[in-house]
């Protein structure tokens, strides 16, 4: 199979062009089917390379496709590089974007646009596989851009409504910022190693001494790139406006996979931010105040798609704090978890919204436990999963990164990074509480028609339940009995640290440390389980109380700490005043002089070679022989 | 014998007559005459040239030939396009026809 | 000397088909239309079988007057995928827009001119080549014939190219008077001796007026004031095949000439077609500008085109003339799919070229006006294109052969032309399409030219490594090893 890799990725490609052509040949149920089942395909293909790959020795495989630029030095092969960190990737990734696809067959079956719809999905798919599985940097950019534009185009899919093409444009915009970053980085990249492939420059971050601080660049430049794509301060706020797209692509784009681009990239350039210790620790420090931030907003949103996505910038936020402190296998572990239960988390929303007739504000439902009893029930394991609760996906995943963290000497993020997970249970179980418990607070018209989703929404929800209760046994460390697996076997791709970078020792701490701390985030998870539970079963007067008591700052953080409008005031619009006075001062009579000035200049010469376009043929034999004569001239003089 | 100068002096001037008549002519025909001209000074020179330089390949009087029978073409082709300009536009006048420009 | 007819054998099938079509032509009624397009389009299929088949065979027939060697054979696929996909729009055309069924003859026999052209290795072969060529084309350009645009258009067309094609004969003349023979090898090795032009004025002013010639057939400045006139008066088809084919066989046709009889001057024409590159392609892209006419900004950027073509050809080197033949198979999968767009949005007697007809595109035929957006980015040479990687290789040719200040125009040439060619983009996408606009139809073998050219230039984009090893063994014969 890994010979055939290739066709991983050309199977939604394939999806892509049939649905494009011949789509509206197919009918809704075909075109929805044929894009699930190449994604299915694509999902087996890469089981079977994850399966291929487990009995090999060597385990980093590249498999050259086809040379794309061949100019000069510049070459540029389109090369697959398969190893344990890509192939577990490209299993997540097709596997969640499967169970996705199958569950839009469902949500989008009244959908006008529906053929349109998978089309796009499977393109994003090849997108995201691509950059996944690139080998050369330049692909991977590539890619990376791909599941940009599939990304805007699904966020204002229903562009007849103004939010969503906002919000597209928001979007693109924002993310603008990160991949200049990126593209910087990889210039600076480039200059410095001659190379994009990441064998390349994996072999010459080895042996080439890099003036201090081209290191540090390079890896920030990148890490910009990332902060853009998976939402993480100052860059998040395109993620909750996100939230207007189709909540199957909130759960595949916005929350399981393309979102954790960023995070991959850096796990996969590893090696760039290994020879830099300032650049890792802006990872983690931007890592763990992200996860706490937004987590504090995620406590106040009435919006249950909102909270979600809040929730998602700061699961990702634990990734980055996972992997800025060298912990790359545990970052990458947690966004494999993060992937089952937050994709599951967002499809049951979209369930809850299905049954509610798109109902999204919470203060209008509760009650739903009854109603809708197999949402409800996969919802509560995925919000057990991200609550940390023993035993379940998340628990592993993100006590691996609390527990690096700590014995890597940061001890103050380890501290806020507790502290998240406490307000992670709290706000989690408070949409458990809001929307399934106490009494219904739904419309009277809407409550006459809710019912259970479909069947063939359901079934992904169970299967996707399913891995995120046991999905975190394949991590489980060493003192609980386990073996840590994932982080051994990703030790292949990831085991490369800098020869002289002091590597943390994680053998410093002693056991004891660890079984404490490990029950310490057993019970604030309890504890934060337990105070939702108060506040929103028992006492449902208390949130009111707590909130007035705390006045302006329950105001200031339910306005999401005013960032979008201090952008706005501190970026856009100094921008804008800076434009407008560039434009009226400097730039009208000199810089706009001189642009403008060349504009219409070409312009000019542009009317005047059209003013010679006559139209009379005798003008255009004059030409011919003016012509003639000046090549004649030119000819017998020489 | 006539020196082969002479006749790649008449052709040359052939051909300057050719040109002018192309430039100056109104006259859709008139045109065509003029590179017809033009072609005949051609074939001036390539006999020309075949006589004094290579008499024993008769590859320069052939193409002579070659070049007759596409002249003919073109004109017959010319002719029946100036026709049907006539008919749709009342005119021969190659300046009338002048709707298509800038 | 024995007549190798089977060396031939691409030519021979479009004769056969053009005798064939014409027979059909003169018995049948109105109804046969539909049937010659169709074989039209097989006897190109066969032909290019053929051209496939015979891959590999070198040797000059008809007493060295045409070689079936690779490049030739090559030449003939670029000029087939032209000819198949002008057939396939002219299956359209003739319904939509009342062509005579004689294009499909005419378009036959063009494309055997182009062939002819493009392996002809003999100065006379040149000249006949080009004339069954430039005659047909004539009257495929006015064979609209109860529209007044073509019929301008073809009367424009006639007479400049019968007063550049004289030149070219003219040209013809004074090679064979300097150096008493037709061949181009022959010339090649006569010249061997030479030096500097004024040493052969007789030779030199031979080159010119040919050059002059072949630079009308490709429209280079100054010789290109006819192509926007005839490219807006043509029927869309006929512009596409135009625009494509006939440009490709020129240029093939030129760096054989060039290479073969005038390798000794090699950096003499070098310098002239630098020049006249960057007058090509600058001319081009500020007249376009300008255009609100969709085909008539085409036609201006097909001039430019040309243009960025030339600085291969200036820069004569194997990398070169490479990059050529790579930028025109990639500019006629996108060139024509633009102006099959162009078709797509015409009807009988309101051609519906106008920019403000493209806008809001996306909401009535979203994948027309997402194929259109593509062909744009494309012409304008943005990666993932195919567009990009020509651009690409012309211009990196030019920098590893010396002419970086040649490619640093081209670039800057390259930046104004995105702003017109997005310009039709983004109308498209963010304009509100007007209440009265027309109902916009596209017929099978029409969308089918429009998908094929699209997927095509997406391909090209990203996995140009088959063709461009197969266009390394087609100038072999040319270059040497």
């Amino acid at each position: 199979m890994l010979n055939y890799a290739w066709l991983v990725l050309i199977f939604p490609l394939v999806g892509v062009i049939i649905n494009t052509f011949f789509g509206r040949y197919l009918g809704k149920r075909g075109a929805g089917i044929l894009a699930s089942a190449m994604v299915g395909l694509s999902f087996v293909g890469a089981v079977w390379m994850f399966a291929e790959l487990l009995g090999l020795e060597d385990r980093v495989v590249t498999r050259p496709l086809f040379d794309w630029i061949s100019v000069g030095d510049f070459n540029v092969q389109v090369k697959l590089l398969i190893d344990p960190l890509s192939s577990v990737m490209a299993v997540v990734v097709s596997g969640v974007s499967f169970l996705i696809h199958i569950y839009s067959i469902g949500y989008m079956a009244h959908d006008e646009r529906f053929v349109r719809f998978f089309a796009y999905l499977n393109l994003f798919v090849f997108a995201m596989l691509t950059l996944v599985l690139a080998e050369n940097l330049l692909v991977t950019y590539v890619g990376w851009e791909g599941v940009g534009l599939c990304s805007y185009l699904l966020i204002g899919f229903w562009f007849e409504r103004k939010a969503a093409a906002d919000a597209g444009k928001k979007a693109f915009l924002v993310n603008r910022v990160g991949d200049v970053g990126f593209a910087l980085g990889l210039m600076m990249l480039f200059v410095t190693f001659g190379t994009l492939s990441m064998s390349q420059v994996l072999e010459q971050a080895m042996v080439v001494r890099l003036m201090p601080g081209v290191a540090t660049a390079i890896a920030l430049l990148l890490f910009v790139g990332a902060v853009g794509k998976s939402a993480q301060i100052p860059l998040y706020v395109w993620l909750p406006d996100a939230m207007e797209g189709p909540t199957p692509v909130s759960a595949l784009i916005h929350a399981a996979t393309m979102v954790t681009a960023g995070v991959y990239m850096v796990a996969r350039t590893h090696m760039l931010f290994a020879l830099s210790p300032t650049a890792l620790t802006w990872v983690a420090a931007i890592g763990g105040l992200t996860a706490f931030f937004a987590a504090t907003i995620a406590l106040t949103q009435h919006d249950l798609k909102r909270v979600l996505a809040y929730s998602t910038i700061s699961q990702l936020g634990y990734m980055f704090l996972g992997v800025g402190v060298g912990a790359y296998a545990a970052g990458i572990f947690h966004l494999t978890t993060h992937a089952f239960f937050k994709a599951l988390l967002f499809l049951g929303a979209g369930s809850v919204m299905h049954a509610l007739a798109g109902e999204l504000d919470i203060r209008k439902m509760g009650g739903l436990r009854n109603k809708i009893p197999v949402t409800f029930w996969t919802f509560l394991f995925a919000a057990l999963a991200i609550a940390g609760f023993p035993g379940l996906a998340g628990f592993f995943s993100k006590d691996e990164i609390l527990w690096q963290t700590f014995a890597n000497g940061k001890t103050l993020l380890w501290a806020l990074a507790l502290l998240t997970a406490g307000l992670t249970a709290f706000y989690i179980f408070r949409l458990v509480f809001t929307v399934f418990y106490g009494e219904s607070r739904v419309d009277k018209k809407v409550a006459a028609h809710i019912h259970e989703s479909p069947k063939v929404m359901t079934a992904p929800m169970a299967i996707l339940a399913f891995f995120s209760v046991i999905g975190g046994y394949i991590g489980v460390p060493k003192i609980l009995g386990g073996s840590n697996w994932i982080e051994h076997y990703l030790d292949g791709s990831l085991g490369w640290h800098a020869p002289e970078a002091a590597i943390a020792e994680t053998a410093h701490a002693s056991a004891g440390t660890e079984w404490a701390l490990l029950i310490l985030s057993v019970i604030v998870a309890l504890a934060g389980i337990g105070l939702a539970y108060v506040f929103y079963v028992r006492r449902t007067d208390l949130p009111t109380r707590v909130a007035k008591s705390l006045g302006g700052l329950y105001t200031l953080v339910y306005n999401k700490y005013k960032v979008d409008e201090l952008y706005m005031a501190v970026i856009v619009k100094p921008l804008r005043a800076v434009g407008k006075f560039f434009a009226e001062s400097v730039d009208g009579p000199v810089v706009d002089g001189i642009a403008e000035g060349i504009a219409a200049l070409v312009a000019l010469i542009g009317r005047g070679l059209q003013a010679l376009q006559t139209g009379l043929a005798r003008n255009y034999a004059l030409g011919i022989l003016v012509g003639a004569v000046l090549l004649l001239a030119y000819a017998l003089v020489r | 014998m006539v020196p082969l100068s002479w006749f790649l002096v008449l052709g040359a001037a052939l051909f300057c007559i050719g040109v002018y008549g192309v430039l100056s002519r109104r006259n859709a025909i008139g045109i065509l005459m003029g590179v017809e001209l033009i072609l005949n000074a051609v074939n001036i020179n390539l006999i020309a040239f075949w006589r004094y330089r290579t008499p024993d390949h008769l590859t320069g009087l052939v193409f002579a030939v070659f070049v007759m029978a596409i002249a003919a073409a073109e004109a017959a082709v010319g002719l029946a396009l100036i026709i049907a300009i006539y008919r749709t536009r009342n005119t021969v006048i190659v300046e009338d026809v002048d709707l298509l420009k800038m | 000397m024995a007549i190798d007819l089977q060396v031939l054998a691409p030519e021979a099938i479009i004769l056969a088909f053009v005798l064939i079509t014409l027979f059909i032509y003169a018995l049948g009624s109105k109804r046969s239309t539909t049937l010659m397009g169709w074989l039209a389009l097989a006897g190109v299929v066969l032909a290019g079988a053929a051209s496939l088949y015979y891959w590999g065979d070198t040797a000059p027939t008809f007493q060295g007057m045409v070689a079936a060697d690779g490049y030739g054979l090559f030449a003939n696929l670029v000029f087939l995928l032209a000819a198949g996909l002008a057939i396939l729009m002219g299956l359209e055309a003739v319904r939509r827009f009342d062509l005579p069924a004689e294009v499909f003859v005419l378009v036959l026999i063009a494309t055997l001119g182009m062939m002819l052209l493009g392996s002809a290795v003999n100065l006379v072969a040149v000249f006949l080549a080009l004339e069954i060529l430039s005659i047909a084309l004539y009257v495929l350009t006015a064979s609209e014939r109860d529209e007044w645009r073509s019929l301008e258009a073809g009367m424009k067309y006639f007479i400049l190219g019968g007063f550049a094609s004289a030149f070219l004969l003219f040209g013809i003349a004074m090679i064979y008077g300097a150096t008493g023979t037709f061949s181009l090898a022959e010339i090649g090795a006569k010249g061997g001796s030479l030096w500097a032009l004024r040493d052969a004025p007789l030779l030199a002013a031979g080159l010119v007026f040919l050059l002059i010639g072949f630079a009308f057939k490709v429209a280079l400045v100054p010789f290109q004031m006819w192509t926007p006139d005839v490219y807006e008066g043509a029927p869309s088809l006929v512009t596409a095949f135009m625009s494509a084919g006939a440009k490709a066989a020129g240029f093939v046709a030129l760096i054989r000439i060039l290479e073969t009889a005038f390798p000794y001057w090699r950096a003499e024409w070098g310098w002239v077609l630098a020049v006249i590159a960057v007058l090509t392609m600058s001319w081009g892209n500020m007249a376009a500008l300008g255009q609100r006419s969709v085909k008539r900004m085409l036609a201006y950027s097909s001039i430019a085109h040309a243009g960025y073509i030339v600085i291969g050809l200036a820069v004569a080197a194997r990398t070169g003339y490479a990059s050529v033949l790579f930028y025109l198979i990639c500019y006629t999968l996108m060139n024509v799919g633009a102006f099959a767009v162009v078709m797509a949005m015409g009807r009988k007697g309101e051609p519906n070229e106008d920019l403000d007809d493209y806008t809001g595109l996306i909401r009535r035929k979203p994948g027309l006006a997402l194929a259109m957006a593509l062909f744009m980015l494309a012409l304008a040479g943005i990666p993932l294109t195919a567009g990009f990687l020509a651009k690409l290789y012309v211009f990196s040719a030019a920098v590893v052969e010396g002419y970086a200040w040649l490619a640093a125009v081209a670039i800057v040439n390259a930046v104004i032309s995105a702003y017109y060619y997005l310009r039709v983009a983004a109308r498209m996408f963010f304009g509100e399409a007007r209440a009265e606009a027309a109902p916009v139809h596209v017929s099978a073998p029409l969308g089918f030219v429009v998908a094929l050219t699209s997927l095509a230039t997406v391909f090209l984009g990203v996995y140009p490594a088959p063709l461009l090893e197969f266009i390394q063994a087609a100038i072999r014969p040319l270059v040497g090893f």
